[in-house]
């Protein structure tokens, strides 16, 4: 069944959507990640323009995010004062991203853009997991236990220290302040929540404990992914409800699913696949980026 | 004198074009709704003299940027542009057999008959000379007939007996809305004799053109609606995975 999208302003097939939909949020449940940065590729790779799937992207994460927020919320997993400032850096950085979108639009190179952003992200998060999961098995099958990872010195120096009493640290309310803003210009660039690059660097910059991690990274999504849809839709007007809802269905029913089945299967072999599949995708857009395409000339949007 | 004045002046008269052709269509407006993958619009009529018969169908003009890849440092990306304006945003043309009956050019650069001769101009040149805008003008022409955007005779016009004729043309879901103009033109040596015009409506209609309005014209509103139903979606996700 076919179903025309009013600001794609192109028909997909819904079942499709609704697939996609499921098999992200099956990673998502199975992982513990948004799946923004397989989801936006996926869409382009669909047809749908970059600009809207990044844009509709940011729309169905908050519905994940909410999702997800609520369940760690009730188990006090959710550090509210933490999150506060890498939200406020969120908010400043989601902005800027989405006016450093319409700027790339306007020029024709946003497809490079979020081309060559997930390139280099993906690549360096993907062997960062592939290397720490590898690590990881093996220390667990030598019996060796990991130290906790302590924050480097010079986010140690920097200035304006306060008391985070759910994360048990002590440190600059700068550091999630900038880690905020560096991830909000990303996420909405490439149409991700930022998950996979706020989860590690809340882990080893700031130091915060792995229960608190996910709750709070996914209530800074939510607000971020929500402030970057609000700008898409209002300056550049690129957001798909109906793309959204679709894609939300299947991923709603989709992380169900994975969640179950991820607790039937070992946690380290995961994180190998996942990387791997990271990894995955990552090529196939340098590929794309670097081969010679099939069509030198295209159209750009009617005005 | 008088006479022979008022005689040449009848002579050099442009003819007048008598209803020697009349068409229509199977249905004026094109609806875009929710599970619109295109449409196939008919087109019949009658000629009711001997000759060739030209069917044009143009929507409304666009200005379009064409972009050419380069490539730098090992990655491809869009490294020139040009604009070109008065670009149609859909144009088909269908007549029967292979060949289009003759014309002079003045008359089919008059009336745009064939892509090559649209009147598709540079809105900037950027100092770039004759032939590379040119071949852009050709990359605008060949891209717009890939996507379906152009149909050049794609469907052949179909004479039946001496008078009528039909052919059909597909507007595709991606078709800019507006006021379509089919033109139908009888040429015989050379020369057209007569013309008729008709129109189509291309609209949006339904739900998703209130969401495509709603997108526009209240931007903020929509945004915040977005993030709303986004949200409760998610709330209702949430307590949907707990009664489990």
């Amino acid at each position: 069944m076919y179903i025309y999208l009013p600001i794609a302003e192109i028909s997909v097939n819904a079942f499709v959507l609704l697939g996609l939909g499921g098999m992200v949020g099956i990673m998502s449940g199975l992982f513990g990640v948004g799946g923004g940065f397989l989801m936006t590729p996926l869409l382009i790779f669909l047809g749908i323009p970059p600009a809207v799937s990044v844009a509709t992207e940011s729309n169905q994460i908050v519905a994940s995010s909410v999702s997800g927020v609520l369940a760690h919320w009730r188990r006090g997993n959710v550090d509210f004062k933490m999150g506060g400032f890498l939200l406020a850096g969120g908010l400043i950085g989601s902005t800027l991203g989405v006016v450093i979108f319409s700027i790339l639009q306007d020029i024709g190179q946003i497809d490079l853009m979020i081309s060559l952003c997930y390139v280099v992200f993906l690549g360096t998060i993907g062997c960062l997991m592939f290397v720490e999961g590898v690590n990881t098995f093996i220390s667990t099958k030598k019996g060796r236990i990991k130290r906790k990872p302590h924050p480097p010195r010079w986010i140690k120096a920097m200035p304006m220290k306060i008391r985070f009493r759910k994360s048990k640290l002590y440190i600059s309310l700068f550091a999630p302040l900038a880690i905020g803003v560096f991830v909000g210009v990303l996420s909405a660039l490439m149409g991700v929540g930022g998950g996979f690059i706020m989860v590690p660097a809340m882990i080893y910059l700031l130091g915060m404990p792995t229960s608190v991690v996910i709750g709070t990274s996914l209530f800074q999504i939510i607000f971020v992914t929500a402030n970057a849809t609000f700008f898409q839709s209002y300056l550049n007007q690129t957001v798909d409800v109906m793309l959204a809802l679709l894609l939300l269905l299947g991923g709603v029913i989709g992380a169900q699913f994975g969640t179950r089945l991820g607790d039937k299967v070992n946690g380290e072999k995961m994180r190998i696949l996942l990387a791997a599949i990271v990894l995955a995708v990552c090529g196939k857009l340098l590929f794309d980026l670097v081969i010679e395409p099939n069509n030198l000339y295209s159209i750009a949007g009617a005005k | 004198m008088k006479k022979l004045f008022i005689f040449v002046l009848l002579f050099f008269a442009t003819p007048v074009f008598a209803s020697g052709i009349t068409a229509s269509l199977d249905s004026h407006t094109v609806a875009i709704t929710i599970y619109f993958t295109g449409n196939e619009v008919l087109l019949f009529g009658a000629a009711e003299e001997a000759g060739d018969v030209i069917v044009l169908v143009q929507g409304p003009r666009e200005t379009r940027t064409i972009r050419k890849k380069g490539r730098a440092f090992g990655v491809w990306y869009n490294s020139e542009s040009m604009e070109f304006a008065n670009v149609p945003g859909y144009y088909a043309i269908s007549y029967s057999g292979d060949n289009l009956p003759s014309l002079s050019k003045g008359d089919l650069l008059r009336h745009e008959i064939l892509p090559e001769n649209l009147n598709i101009q540079p809105v900037n040149t950027k100092g770039q000379s004759p032939e590379v805008v040119e071949s852009f003008r050709q990359a605008l022409i060949e891209q717009l007939e890939q996507q379906n955007s152009i149909a050049n005779n794609t469907n052949k016009l179909e004479r039946l007996g001496d008078n009528l004729f039909r052919t059909s043309f597909f507007i595709p879901s991606n078709a800019p809305i507006g006021t379509y103009r089919t033109e139908v033109f009888l040429v015989s040596e050379g020369k057209i004799i007569s013309a008729q015009a008709t129109p189509l409506f291309v609209s949006k209609t339904g739900i998703e053109a209130h969401i495509y309005n709603f997108a526009y014209n209240y931007s903020a509103f929509y945004g915040v609606m977005a993030i709303f139903i986004a949200a409760i979606a998610g709330y209702i996700a949430n307590e949907a995975m707990r009664k489990r």
